[in-house]
């Protein structure tokens, strides 16, 4: 401040000798060629404008005006080179001399700081101007906070931090900006509330809600009333953002919700479809024997209670699928993991499976040594063999289907592989997703909600591990699964 | 066959007639209670041979009247629990309970069950010379075991794991008991060095270790020696 100070006078006193000069120079070529004295003071007036504009200081102006009355009443008033004057002339044209000088440099000088003020303004309002448009294009609150910071560093040379609230339950680190948070009020530097603080604290709002805190650090002195206007147009500008952002969430979850509900409408038409069939079954073949019990033959008899056997443990490991399909649903998959031993899962997954099996093949290979993988063992149990029903399932008829592990360096790999007719490329993307079946294309042949793959993939995924589906190059199909061997 | 008297404390009127047909026809005696109270009053009054405990009831915690009956005697108890609930069999075994059935059950594993906890309640475990099951065979006396007639190679451990398995055949070990009645102390690392001499042992005496024919694996809560 001090040097900017000295330089300033070492400026004005630079400018004001320069037209000193200039002015006395010319006065003196005219006043040698007999131009007459109120000219020449009119020449003196001239420089005073001049000075009062160039240092744009009243003090200077009253200064330079009194120096050129000096020097014009010294060089070229009767008597010549003394500060007296002899005619009263000389006396009254001095007087309005200087009251028009000091008019003059007044009105100069609040000219000048119109156009100032009003290319300040003009320069700000094109600032404003970029900073809105800088906003449309920022998304998400972290990046929203460090252009509003950068923006209103740049406006006001403070420094400044930019905190808002995105979820509910954090809180600032700063107990006064969690005061203004939570008050919605400005505190901190210059306002009643923590006046002793050294920063300025300004709440970011609108008439509803309070999104955040703008602090400004106060060292160097408070906002003035102008940076306080154009701080306060930022901070609308970020609860528009801000807003602008909600109202997207808000879109995003509505569609969540939908698409929950079509999930939740197409579970409850399957399901009354599909456990119905069995339950038809059932109950007809139940009805049947009780009514015609003494007639019925032994044959018979015995088929329908195997019907009956068949379709009710068809109808438990729905539920079971089911089950587990509501739970991922809710987002509550609780994983118990424990380290089991490959060859048991394997092992355990074959055997429930048996029964099912039909006139299929089902090969199990071991890996080498004993692997351990941290697991919950009756989900991935139930991933295997899900993925054993579907390819009993889909890939035709008596193929061969093989399960085998191998212990890799991070992971153990799980490959669950048949013989059969394979999977169209374009059916290998969707074939994960919840309710894809081909049941109904082939008629009412087979059944199945198409969950049990859903199921094997959140399962999977809620382990950290992957699963993929490809055609193997012989012919079938191959669904591989990595299970981390760490827990991260 | 001495009639043993069976209670069985399950509020399902359907489950229970079920259970009520299969004991019938296997000429066992029939208790029923409604409710973990009335169960309470009629173990106490009839002094059942076994019981029957489903762990859902709707007045009190089948765990409760477990440790209940646990309390005034060893009679046996099989505990009837859904699928998916490991660890409340894993808890109900651990309090004393002898074996449990997953709903829905079939008739024939019920009674296999039953047969096998009357089994170890009516013998206290003699002191046999050998056993021997298919082609699998322990000697007692020399601490070999042979498969197929050709001796195994058993560490310490294994052998008391084995045997430990054979004498409690049919029955579910927990994973917890195992760990205690081999090594004598618990351990932090979820019985995985357990899981892994089990898994050598299978190897050593299975002949095809995707289908067990001796040691099963109860998931989640132990292993099982087939019942023979």
């Amino acid at each position: 401040m001090v040097v900017q100070g000295m330089m300033e006078s070492i400026r004005n006193t630079a400018a004001v000798a320069a037209v000193w000069v200039l002015s006395t120079m010319m006065t003196v070529v005219l006043g040698d060629m007999q131009i007459r004295t109120e000219n020449l003071l009119l020449i003196y007036l001239l420089g005073v404008i001049v000075c009062s504009m160039e240092t744009r200081s009243m003090a200077w102006s009253i200064g330079s005006s009194i120096l050129f009355l000096f020097t014009f009443n010294f060089l070229f008033t009767v008597p010549k080179f003394t500060f007296r004057m002899n005619d009263p002339n000389d006396v009254i044209a001095l007087a309005i001399f200087v009251i028009v000088a000091f008019i003059a440099a007044s009105l100069t000088l609040k000219l000048r700081r119109q156009t100032d003020i009003a290319n300040v303004r003009a320069d700000i309002t094109a600032k404003l101007n970029e900073i809105g448009i800088g906003f449309l294009n920022v998304s998400g609150i972290p990046a929203l906070e460090t252009f509003a910071r950068e923006q209103l560093e740049e406006l006001t040379g403070k420094q400044v931090q930019v905190c808002i609230r995105g979820k509910k339950d954090q809180e600032f680190a700063d107990s006064i900006a969690e005061w203004c948070y939570a008050n919605s009020m400005e505190c901190g530097y210059g306002k009643p509330q923590f006046s002793e603080a050294s920063k300025l604290y300004l709440p970011i709002r609108n008439s509803r809600k309070t999104y955040g805190v703008v602090i400004f650090s106060c060292e160097s002195g408070t906002l003035e009333r102008e940076e306080r206007t154009y701080v306060d147009m930022v901070i609308t500008q970020i609860t528009i953002v801000l807003q602008r952002e909600q109202l997207g969430e808000a879109q995003d979850r509505a569609k969540i919700q939908i698409e929950k509900e079509r999930l939740k409408s197409t579970l409850l038409r399957s399901i009354s479809h599909d456990l119905r069939t069995p339950l038809t079954g059932i109950a007809g073949n139940a009805d049947f024997l009780s009514t015609n019990f003494d007639t019925v033959e032994d044959d018979t008899a015995r088929e329908m209670l195997h019907d009956i056997c068949k379709d009710a443990e068809w109808l438990n490991s729905m539920v079971e699928n089911l089950l587990n399909m509501t739970r991922i649903q809710e987002g509550r998959l609780d994983i118990h993991r424990s380290m089991e031993v490959v060859d048991d899962l394997i092992t355990e997954a074959a055997s429930l499976v048996e029964k099912r099996l039909g006139n299929h093949q089902l090969e199990t290979r071991m890996p080498k040594d004993i692997v351990l993988v941290p697991v919950d063992g009756r989900l991935f149990i139930q991933v295997l063999v899900n993925l054993i029903d579907n390819a009993i399932h889909h890939s035709g008829d008596g193929t061969k289907i093989t399960v085998s592990a191998k212990n890799e360096e991070e992971s153990v790999s799980f490959l669950v592989e048949d013989d059969g007719v394979g999977i169209p490329e374009e059916k290998q993307e969707q074939i994960f997703d919840s309710f894809f079946t081909t049941a109904y294309e082939d008629g009412d042949k087979k059944r199945g909600v198409g969950l049990g793959l859903a199921i094997c993939k959140a399962i999977v995924e809620a382990h950290g591990g992957q699963i993929r589906v490809y055609n193997r190059k012989r012919g079938g199909a191959a669904f591989r699964i990595d299970m981390p061997k760490h827990i991260e | 066959m001495n009639r043993a008297d069976i209670l069985v404390i399950e509020d399902d009127k359907s489950i229970q007639s079920f259970i009520k047909i299969t004991l019938k026809s296997a000429e066992y005696g029939c208790i029923l209670a409604d409710n973990g109270l009335m169960g309470l009053s009629c173990f106490y009054a009839n002094h059942p041979d076994l019981i029957l405990l489903d762990l859902g009831l709707p007045d009190v915690d089948g765990m409760e009247v477990l440790k209940q009956i646990r309390q005034d005697a060893e009679t046996p108890v099989i505990v009837v629990s859904a699928r998916g609930m490991e660890q409340e069999k894993v808890g109900a075994l651990d309090a004393g309970a002898d074996d449990y059935v997953v709903k829905p059950f079939s008739a024939a594993e019920l009674l296999a069950r039953i047969r096998v906890a009357l089994r170890h309640r009516s013998s206290l475990p003699k002191q046999e010379t050998s056993f021997s099951l298919d082609y699998f065979t322990i000697d007692f006396d020399k601490r070999r075991v042979y498969v197929h007639d050709q001796e195994v190679h058993l560490t310490p451990i294994e052998y008391k794991m084995v045997t430990l398995l054979v004498s409690n055949a049919g029955k579910v070990l927990t994973h917890h008991y195992i760990q205690q009645q081999v090594w004598g102390y618990e351990t932090q690392d979820e019985y995985q060095s357990l899981r892994v001499f089990m898994a050598n042992i299978r190897r050593k005496i299975e002949d095809n270790t995707a289908k067990p024919r001796f040691i099963q694996t109860e998931v989640g809560i132990g292993y099982r020696f087939v019942d023979c």
